[in-house]
């Protein structure tokens, strides 16, 4: 018995809720981080969700999976630069919250 | 190269060359300035005298293409084109621009001590984009003029002005800017439902309902109304006038009274009238209420300032309401004396603001209560000052008179109201300029300062008697001066008359309705 | 897309005829891999400006030969070549080039041996800006819109040393990572309620009842916002500033300009998702947009904040188009239309903004308070020619005419008017006049104010390459403005 795409798509929009709450709420970068993550696999799992209910028997829908994996990709390379940042920012600032940043204002 | 180009962009070769001499060199920068003015004041009076009045045809038209708007009017684009041309209007206000130049290149000798090489090069850009506006039969080609022509202003302003200049050129700037903005919008909706840019055409399709229809024509004529009154200044925008005129140098001020005002009375009627005639003649009585009310107001101010620039300056809304009271009334006798006095009104105001700058070099103060009994010591002063200041109030004889006459007779036919309340702008215009000129000339010596003045310089009277001997010309022989107009006013009093009846059968088709009788029908359509 | 075997699948996407249309992009890629490479190779350090150079030359070149003869969709209709994209990828090129020539010097010691690095961006940027104009998909344009971005987080970041760089990256990578996520839950949603990811298909699909579902329109309204974020409308525009502020100023430039641009050119194809009934409120965010980067650079005395404000009016003013074609009814004419006028907005924008940009990146190298209001007093007289391109700048970017920014600005209100708009015009008309305060206030410092006599001989002379950059830019600025009909003819 396959789960209906409905109650997928309402979990996706949970989970990308979640991440955007958290993003636009939470103060320590890497727990903002881990929300842009929660926000991306929203994004996939629709992705997946899409393909399965757009193939038919003899025909895959490819465009889902292939752009889930690209998603995946950008993740690890955002991951990679966003980490990186973070750490320059803990040498300066002993913290990765982000009330401390506030160099730039006005 | 034609004339009217090379008219045009004369000066602006002018000030490339001075951009190219090297700063220090400030005599030869003076002498270049002086000697490109000089040239385009006659290349502009041989312009003038080759002009035929009795045509209204625009003549010396220059047509080249420029570029092409894409998409609008019908997928072709609309051609733009490089179209300069003069009718009766322009060819007034260009030569009072070649005349009043090089007057004022030579009044910059007594202020202008400190960059000189910049000054210069605006102010022969300034020449440009004057010429450029007047002269332009394109509308975005005008636009772009019109907006450019502001530029050095600002720059002259801001940097050889009074105390209080940053306000005041910024101010200025601003005003005119959002009216300008505003246009831009109405010029890019005319453009996209007549399909052309070309001015002479536009007068007839910008008026033709089944092209623009009255209502749009209603929104655009108050559009281009805006930009125009704010330049005048028509009552309520004059503020940033006011502080202009005060801060501005003597130059920048001659300039700016002189000529660059002029614009915005010429834009009125060349555009806000002249494409939009029924829209004029709807809105006639509240833009000849506003004049009118500049008349009194204008004159109410200047009777309250003790700085005698700012006093010109006051004066200046007066006089240009009076411009706009005439231009609005919409009569072939108003019309011609409002275009009359746009001359008139830069003859005598520039010639009071070159006298006041000339009493400023000597004595740095503009308070009128510091003078008193100038007279004795500066009897030459004192007559240019009284010749001037009675071309202002309107004296028989002079200039002034004439302009004004003729507005208040063609305000008489249209709104006997305004006309009347006009008429009391004149009284107050004679009492508070002769105060002023009793105050600053006659009475007692009583300061020392007053006692030591030298009296006007070799180039002072020279630049002050050509104006002068102009202004005595136009008030002996306006119709030397009036006859250029003949064919353009004779043309666009036409219009009107014909916008005249087109409302007067609009209105009465909206009585007409299926009860009318057949015969009351047949007669309107006829008619139409 | 199906297809029979694999082999058919391989053939459809790669023939020899898409090369000419990927050529820029491949051009910039290698350049960009190739300045990697130098890094390691010992003694090919030397080399840098020439692969700089050569790269984005070529890449200039590549995308001007498409424009007379462009190749089309190709890749199986996932990339496209036009005359716009051409144009578009020339823009970048020129503008990467432009920023890069203003970056020669900007470093101090301490950067230098990062340079090959910092160089790099200027190579993938345009990449990956060319690949966003070009795609044909909404996979392509994430790809694109990643290679931009990532180099463009750390190089955000180059100036590690120093507390304002370091967080204007991080700013800028947050913003970025959520506008992404934001862009791709849209187009998993897009996906999901059609099936396909092409652009071409989706348009094909509008007017079905497909596009009117729930899903369809949440998944149009979080793409075009995740874009949004990208183009700092209102109210995404928030950190755009500090970010903006605290990077070095030629990576700034690209930021400006480029992926504005970019972001632009893909948008406005793109923005037939939205429906109709959506017109108001666009014109309402950028009406919005502008009064909020208007305000706020009113206030401004950093000046480089106050450009980054200034790039945010900028914005709004650009995505008035996108309402007017919404307000067409999405008419394919008037759409073309507003991606033309968009087109030469920013063509002149990128000159202006470059130019004054670039001019800052120079003054700052003599100190950093001289890219304040009052660090520029009476620069007029010290520095002329440098007043003077900046004055110019000013008046482009407040839309005085005989300069390019009054044509962009032209455009852009032709297409509301056409569509019977003037309310909507007038207001955004009025709303350069607000800029127009402060562009003058810079206008007013550098000739108006008097020189403060205290710090005489502090300003360096001009650089070489930065004032043939200025000059370039300077050119671009009156060319668009005084012969717009150049520009015109590449569009056909």
């Amino acid at each position: 018995m396959s789960i209906p795409t409905e109650h997928i798509l309402i979990l996706a929009s949970l989970l990308f809720s979640l991440g955007a709450l958290g993003f636009l709420l939470r103060r320590n970068v890497i727990v903002v981080l881990a929300s842009v993550e929660l926000m991306l696999n929203a994004a996939n799992l629709t992705f997946l969700a899409g393909s399965r209910a757009h193939s038919t028997s003899d025909a895959l829908s490819m465009e889902g999976p292939v752009f889930s994996l690209f998603v995946i990709l950008v993740a690890a390379c955002e991951a990679a630069v966003g980490l990186a940042l973070v750490i320059a920012f803990y040498r300066q600032k002993r913290t990765v919250d982000l009330e401390a940043a506030t160099e730039l204002k006005g | 190269m034609d004339s009217l180009t090379a008219l045009t962009f004369l000066p602006l070769v002018g000030a490339l060359i001075v951009l190219a001499m090297p700063a220090a060199k400030e005599k030869a920068i003076r002498l270049v300035a002086l000697a490109t003015t000089l040239v385009v004041a006659v290349l502009g009076i041989a312009t003038y005298l080759a002009f035929d009045g009795a045509s209204a045809a625009l003549q010396g038209t220059v047509e080249a293409a420029w570029f092409t708007l894409p998409y609008i009017g019908g997928g072709e684009g609309v051609p733009v084109h490089f179209r300069l041309g003069m009718d009766g209007l322009s060819v007034l206000m260009v030569g009072l621009t070649a005349v009043m130049m090089p007057i004022v290149i030579l009044s910059t000798y007594g202020h202008i001590h400190t960059r000189v090489k910049e000054f210069f090069v605006w102010m022969l850009v300034m020449e440009t984009g004057m010429l450029g506006v007047f002269l332009s039969m394109d509308l975005v080609l005008f636009y772009v003029f019109w907006e450019v022509s502001l530029v050095p202003l600002y720059f002259l302003v801001g940097i050889w002005g009074g105390a209080n200049r940053l306000y005041a050129t910024v101010k200025f700037f601003l005003y005119t800017v959002a009216g300008s903005l505003v246009m831009l919008v109405a010029i890019i909706a005319l453009v996209h439902m007549t399909g052309s840019t070309d001015i002479g055409r536009l007068m007839e399709m910008a008026s033709n309902t089944d092209i623009v229809s009255l209502e749009n024509q209603s929104w655009m004529f108050f559009a281009f109304a805006l930009a125009f009154a704010i330049k005048v200044p028509v009552i309520p925008f004059h503020t940033w006038l006011a502080d202009a005129h005060t801060e501005a140098p003597t130059s920048g001020s001659v300039l700016l009274a002189g000529v660059l005002l002029k614009m915005g009375t010429y834009g009125l009627l060349r555009f806000a009238i002249g494409f939009f005639p029924m829209m004029a003649l709807q809105n006639r009585e509240l833009f000849m209420a506003l004049g009118a009310i500049g008349i009194v107001y204008g004159a109410l101010l200047a009777m309250a300032q003790t700085d005698i620039k700012r006093l010109v300056a006051c004066s200046s809304v007066s006089h240009l309401g009076f411009v706009v009271m005439g231009m609005f009334a919409l009569t072939e006798t108003g019309l011609r004396g409002s275009v009359l006095q746009m001359v008139n009104h830069g003859l005598s105001t520039g010639l009071l603001f070159l006298l006041i700058g000339m009493i400023y070099e000597r004595r740095h103060t503009r308070a009128i209560a510091d003078f008193g009994g100038v007279a004795l010591s500066m009897p030459i002063f004192a007559f240019f000052f009284i010749v001037s200041m009675l071309s202002s109030v309107g004296l028989p004889g002079l200039n002034g008179f004439v302009g004004e006459f003729m507005i208040l007779l063609g305000s008489f036919e249209a709104s006997p109201l305004w006309g009347t309340i006009g008429v009391t702008g004149v009284i107050f215009g004679a009492i508070y300029l002769l105060s002023a000129t009793r105050r600053l000339l006659f009475g007692p010596l009583t300061r020392k300062e007053n006692e030591e003045l030298q009296d006007l310089n070799l180039r002072e009277v020279g630049l002050m008697v050509p104006l002068v001997l102009l202004c005595v010309w136009i008030g002996f022989k306006p119709n030397d001066f009036l006859s250029e107009l003949d064919g353009s006013i004779d043309a666009l009093v036409v219009r009107i008359e014909a916008a005249e009846t087109q409302l007067q059968l609009d209105e009465t088709a909206l009585f007409l309705d299926d009860s009318t009788p057949e015969p009351a029908v047949a007669l309107v359509e006829a008619a139409q | 897309m199906t297809f029979q075997s694999t082999q058919d699948a391989f053939d459809a996407a790669f023939s020899t005829a898409a090369l000419p249309a990927v050529l820029p992009a491949v051009i910039l890629s290698v350049g960009a891999l190739l300045m990697l490479l130098i890094e390691i190779v010992p003694g090919a350090r030397a080399s840098r400006p020439i692969v700089v150079l050569a790269t984005l030359v070529g890449a200039l070149f590549a995308n001007f030969t498409q424009l007379s003869d462009p190749a089309g969709p190709v890749l199986d209709g996932i990339y496209a070549s036009t005359p716009e994209t051409a144009i578009w990828g020339m823009l970048f090129a020129a503008g990467a080039l432009l920023a890069w020539v203003y970056s020669i010097g900007y470093y101090g010691e301490k950067a230098r041996p990062f340079l090959a690095e910092h160089d790099m961006l200027f190579l993938s940027a345009p990449a990956g800006m060319t690949l966003m104009v070009c795609s044909q998909d909404l996979l392509m344009f994430f790809v694109g819109l990643e290679l931009l971005s990532l180099p463009l987080y750390a190089r955000a970041a180059f100036r590690r040393e120093r507390h304002d760089s370091v967080e204007a990256g991080l700013k800028y990578f947050l913003l970025g990572a959520f506008a992404a996520a934001t862009y791709l839950f849209g187009a998993s949603l897009l996906y999901l309620a059609t099936g396909t990811i092409s652009v071409m298909e989706l348009k094909m699909m509008m007017g079905d009842t497909i596009t009117t579902t729930p899903v369809f329109l949440a998944g149009a309204g979080l793409l075009v916002a995740g874009i949004f974020f990208k183009i700092s409308v209102f109210p995404f525009h928030m950190w755009v500033p500090d970010v903006y502020e605290g990077s070095p100023t030629p990576v700034t430039t690209l930021m400006a300009t480029g992926t504005k641009a970019a972001a632009f050119g893909f948008l406005i194809p793109i923005s037939f998702l939205l429906p109709t009934e959506a017109t108001g409120l666009i014109a309402a965010i950028a009406l919005l947009t502008m009064a909020a980067g208007n305000l706020g650079a009113l206030v401004q005395t950093n000046i480089k904040r106050m450009l980054a404000y200034s790039g945010v009016a900028h914005a709004g003013t650009i995505l008035l188009v996108i309402a007017g074609y919404l307000a067409s009814g999405r008419d394919d004419a008037i759409g073309e239309q507003a991606l033309h006028a968009a087109l030469f907005y920013l063509a002149a924008y990128l000159f202006t903004s470059t130019g004054s940009f670039g001019l800052l990146a120079m003054l700052e190298r003599d100190g950093e308070d001289l890219t304040t209001m009052r660090g520029i007093r009476g620069l007029a007289r010290r520095r002329p020619a440098v007043a003077a391109a900046m004055t110019l700048f000013m008046l482009s970017l407040g839309g005085i005419p005989a300069t390019g920014g009054f044509f962009g600005k032209w455009f852009v209100f032709t297409v509301l008017v056409q569509e019977g708009m003037y309310g909507v015009a007038i207001l955004g008309a009025l709303m350069s006049v607000v800029a127009l305060g402060y562009y003058l206030r810079v206008i007013v410092n550098l000739w108006m104010e008097p020189l403060d006599e205290a710090d005489t001989g502090r300003v360096a002379p001009v650089t070489l390459p930065a004032g043939i950059a200025t000059a370039v830019c300077a050119l671009g600025v009156l060319v668009l403005g005084l012969m717009p009909g150049w520009f015109l003819d590449l569009l056909g």
